[in-house]
């Protein structure tokens, strides 16, 4: 379709990816390879800790969990590089998904505190990451 | 986008027909789409209302005799699935595929193959569905498919909910396609200046829809699997004996089920707010309110649905929280009747069929949605559920609104389309005896419902005395399908009688009116440049001091037509392709294989990836 | 992008229609893998007879496997940079890495489902089995997918048909692999790692 425009201005709300700016490369890339994979390793290493009480052993997997997931999604998957379109359309089905999923769980009600809790944990940890809200960010 | 050297085996060679029937099979075009989506969703509109007067004749007695329980069954659920998934659905995608492009000032959709793999997916996976009535029987779990009932072993013996759960699968993946491409192309396909506050109404609420479509049809995606292993692979997800309960097939349901209703009447919302400026001749009252409250709807629509659970006893808590957003989400609504109420307000109104129909839709939607909120009321809803009231409701807003909206769409743009005005006369005929004929059969649903005649039970004893109204529902069903006959009348008149319709035989406001009826395969000689929100009004017409319209001197209007029959060898269409068909193709194969012998199963994923495969390889020019 | 120039798409928005609407897909999945989940969740601790989670989950082997996935994305951004670099051989190497290692993933969840199996978990065992075949099968399928694109594309760098000017296809592809395994990561916490 695009070669039939000519002389073509974009507009609208959005802005031309300007991407050319502060791509990371790969010393970058392999960077958050490792801090993955460390994390992997603390995941797994908490999987067997005896001393900690469960609830403790749970949020942190969570936090290490969300941690992950924003890396991959703002780094490999350049969301942190990229318009804000992308963001808005996948944040979109993410925040939908874990709103509506947890009040089904809800609503089977029976022990699920811990878990609500849990689901209300990530988002606000996935908000802070993907959102990256101004007071996060350098001045 | 520079495009690879064509010198490449003949396989991957672009087929060039652009007649006949080869080239409706490998056709890219958005126009030829819409009208492949109509035609057909108007074939399952027929089976489906041939189903409907099946079952009114076996009711429009007590004690029936005209169809057994068990074919009963089967009908009453096809009727259910073929006017949701196979009419209003499709027809609605009609719509979008037709006059997307043209309202927003682009050549095509951004996907076109897509396009044709979403409609070929849509046929193939209703052929599939029919298909039952001759392989053991066809669904007959009603359209929502209660598990356990629709699940669980010798519940429901024989193939049909298997059926169900591949064919609504199948039919599931067209309307994703056509999510993501629509999604696209409103917000990267529009011509300089099309802001997206200055699109047309309809596109908006085709936005909002696709977004509805793209969140809600991963859900029932999910729950038809689970619901179809279950069937198939022996798995537990709803069998109560196990542990599996049966609330999460009814949460998955409605998750998708009640966006659903939205991605039903959205279509038709943004029909009507093209239709009623338009023969007001003034803008829509409040455009800015109208696009709001669509997209209020979308948000608002993913939190009402266990307003559908609540005799399940979900508690006091989410049954008050769910009646809450239930009444919540009829504000929106209601702001948009009072601002097509508005919109019609001191206008010089034309009452033609177009014009009739979408105010029939405002009249009629506006007693589903009253008793829509009768139904957030909990305890009302305690005594309705299941009952006639619940039939007359989702049919005062399905048929009342959906289809009334969708009639007042097709007489409105199948003059664009067929290039041919539709006759008046027959068409205020239609209008009239569907208005009356729909009003005696679903009016009477809401007092039988209310004495509690019950929904889905093939008969009914004579003491109950349900008898009379029945009769009169029965009387009803057959008007509304004479009316059916006088439109297919008009329809196939205008073909060759009609009227000439020109570029713009409504004096109409938006882009699309600003070409040729029939538009050329490429839409636009030039791509336009969007100045205002109904751009072709504002190149018509100025307003004088007194803010009345006046036409711009002559000449300056229309001049794209000058362009009819010309070639432009410039522009650069898309090229067809048989791959979209070929991918499609294997889906029911596949469907086919898990029911009777699965390494057919096997067969048709190999076609469908052949499909991709050759999708993916064959020289392109546009991507 | 370097090299990218040709693509720079004349859209609306001033972005690719293919990347839009891959994003808008990647949106629609997280209903996909949402309703999968919370299917496993609701369902956690409901079966009424074994074996249980704890009884067949093998937590290194699967970290092993969660570790090749996560490594895979490494492999899979290096591949953009390269193409995006023009750097061609690299490219087919980074590429064919990525399916190797997706590979070996879906391998080892093969081995995985068989020792469950023979361990008498099966899909009609219990509900457990159920919603964690469904959930891991539909997570592995996707993985599938992926290796068969990536691989497609390794064929077409071969044959020259994958130009830097379409370092957007690798991009796609790109997108979608690291959604799967975003997926993997929650997968294996909320799956495996949180004891029920």
């Amino acid at each position: 379709m695009s070669t039939v425009r000519e002389e073509y201005e974009p507009h609208g709300e959005a802005h031309l990816p300007a991407e050319d700016q502060a791509h990371p490369g790969p010393r970058e890339y392999v960077l958050i390879a490792v801090v993955l994979a460390v994390i992997t390793g603390l995941e797994v290493a908490l999987f067997y800790v005896e001393f900690l009480s469960s609830t403790a052993v749970v949020t942190a997997l969570l936090l290490l969990m969300t941690i992950k997931f924003a890396l991959v999604v703002l780094w490999f998957m350049h969301l942190r590089f990229d318009p804000p379109v992308f963001k808005r359309l996948f944040v979109t089905g993410l925040v939908l998904a874990l709103s509506v999923f947890l009040i089904v769980l809800l609503t089977f009600g029976a022990g699920l505190g811990p878990a609500i809790l849990a689901v209300a944990f990530v988002l606000v940890v996935l908000g802070v990451l993907l959102g990256r809200p101004r007071f996060l960010r350098r001045a | 986008m520079a495009s690879v050297a064509v010198t490449r085996p003949s396989f991957f060679r672009r087929p060039r027909a652009t007649t006949g029937l080869a080239a409706w099979l490998t056709t890219v075009d958005h126009k030829r789409i819409g009208i492949l989506y109509g035609a057909t969703a108007f074939v399952f509109f027929l089976l489906g209302g041939i189903e409907a007067l099946l079952l009114r004749i076996q009711l429009a007695q007590p004690n029936g005799a005209f169809l057994d329980a068990d074919t009963y069954n089967q009908v009453f659920t096809m009727h259910g699935l073929t006017m949701i998934f196979l009419v209003v659905m499709p027809l609605s995608s009609a719509f979008f595929n037709y006059l997307i492009p043209l309202q927003i000032g682009a050549r095509d959709v951004a996907f076109p193959r897509l396009n044709a793999f979403s409609y070929w997916v849509f046929l193939v996976g209703g052929i599939f569905l029919y298909s039952s009535f001759f392989l053991g029987g066809a669904p007959n779990g009603g359209w929502f498919g209660y598990a356990p009932l629709s699940s669980g072993e010798g519940f429901l013996p024989g193939t049909g909910m298997t059926y169900y759960s591949i064919g609504l699968q199948i039919v599931g993946v067209a309307s994703l396609a056509s999510a993501v491409n629509f999604i696209v192309t409103i917000l990267n396909e529009r011509a300089p200046g099309m802001s997206l506050m200055r699109m047309p109404v309809f596109t908006w609420m085709t936005l909002v829809v696709s977004f509805l479509l793209l969140f809600a049809m991963p859900v029932i995606a999910i729950a038809l699997f689970e619901l179809g292993f279950d069937r198939l692979f022996g798995t537990l997800f709803f069998n109560p004996a196990a542990g599996g309960d049966a609330l999460l097939w009814q949460h998955l349901f409605w998750l998708f089920g009640h966006p659903e209703v939205y991605i039903l009447i959205l279509p038709a919302m943004g029909i009507v707010s093209e239709v009623l400026p338009t023969f007001s001749r003034k803008p829509l009252f409040g455009y800015a309110a109208v696009v709001f409250s669509g997209i209020a709807i979308g948000f608002m629509g993913w939190g009402v649905w266990a307003h559908h659970m609540f005799t399940t006893g979900l508690g006091p808590v989410a049954n008050t929280a769910f009646a809450l957003s239930t009444m919540f989400i009829a504000v929106p609504t209601g702001v948009k009747i009072f601002n097509w109420l508005g919109t019609m307000w001191g206008g010089s109104i034309r009452f033609t069929s177009p014009m009739l129909f979408a105010i029939g839709f405002v009249a009629m939607f506006i007693i589903g949605g009253l008793s829509g909120v009768t139904h957030a009321i909990v305890p009302s809803d305690f005594q309705q559920q299941d009952t006639y009231y619940v039939v007359a409701h989702f049919h005062y807003v399905l048929f009342g609104g959906a289809i009334f909206g969708l009639f007042s769409g097709a007489y409105y743009w199948l003059p664009k389309v067929t290039g041919r005005v539709l006759s008046e006369g027959l068409g205020k005929l239609h209008f009239w005896l569907m208005l009356i004929g729909f009003n005696l059969t679903f009016a009477p649903m809401h007092w039988l419902g209310l004495q509690g005649m019950p929904r889905r039970y093939y008969t009914y004893p004579e003491e109950a005395g349900w008898g009379f109204w029945n009769l009169i529902e029965t009387v009803g069903s057959f008007v509304i399908a004479a009316s059916i006959l006088v439109f297919m009348v008009n329809l196939v008149r205008s073909m060759s009688r009609g009227r000439e319709a020109g570029a713009d035989p409504w004096d109409a406001r938006t882009l699309e009116w600003s070409i040729p009826s029939p538009p050329p395969h490429y839409n636009f000689a030039e791509i336009p440049d969007v100045r205002h929100r109904d751009e072709l009004w504002h190149r018509k017409y100025a307003e004088d001091e007194r803010g009345r319209p006046v036409p711009v001197v002559a000449g300056a209007e229309h001049h794209d037509e000058a362009d009819d029959e010309e070639e432009h060898p410039d522009i650069h269409m898309p090229d067809p392709s048989y791959f979209p068909l070929l991918a499609a193709l294997g889906l029911p194969v596949i469907g086919y294989g898990l029911i009777y012998f699965w390494p057919v199963a096997v067969v048709g994923g190999l076609i469908t990836l052949a499909g991709l495969f050759g999708w993916s390889l064959e020289p392109v020019a546009e991507e | 992008m370097a090299g990218d120039a040709v693509q720079v798409p004349h859209t609306a928005t001033g972005l690719d229609n293919r990347k839009l609407g891959m994003w808008a897909f990647l949106g629609s999945e997280c209903l996909f893998f949402g309703s999968l989940i919370a299917t496993y969740l609701l369902y956690r601790g409901r079966s009424v007879q074994g074996p249980f989670p704890e009884d067949v989950y093998d937590i290194p082997y699967t970290s092993v496997s969660s570790f090749v996935l996560l490594m895979s994305s490494l492999t899979m951004v290096l591949a953009l940079n390269a193409i995006q670099r023009g750097d061609h051989r690299r490219l087919r190497a980074w590429l064919l890495a990525t399916a190797l290692l997706g590979i070996t993933f879906v391998g080892g969840q093969v081995f995985e489902f068989t020792v469950f199996v023979r361990e008498g978990l099966t899909l009609s065992r219990n509900l457990f089995g159920s919603s964690f075949f469904v959930l891991t099968g539909f997570h592995g399928a996707h993985v599938t997918v992926g290796i068969l694109m990536l691989l497609t594309l390794y064929g077409m760098s071969l044959a020259g048909r994958l130009p830097s000017e379409r370092a957007l296809r690798v991009e796609l592809v790109g997108l979608y692999w690291h959604f799967v395994d975003i997926v993997w990561i929650v997968i294996f916490t909320v799956v495996y790692l949180i004891p029920s």
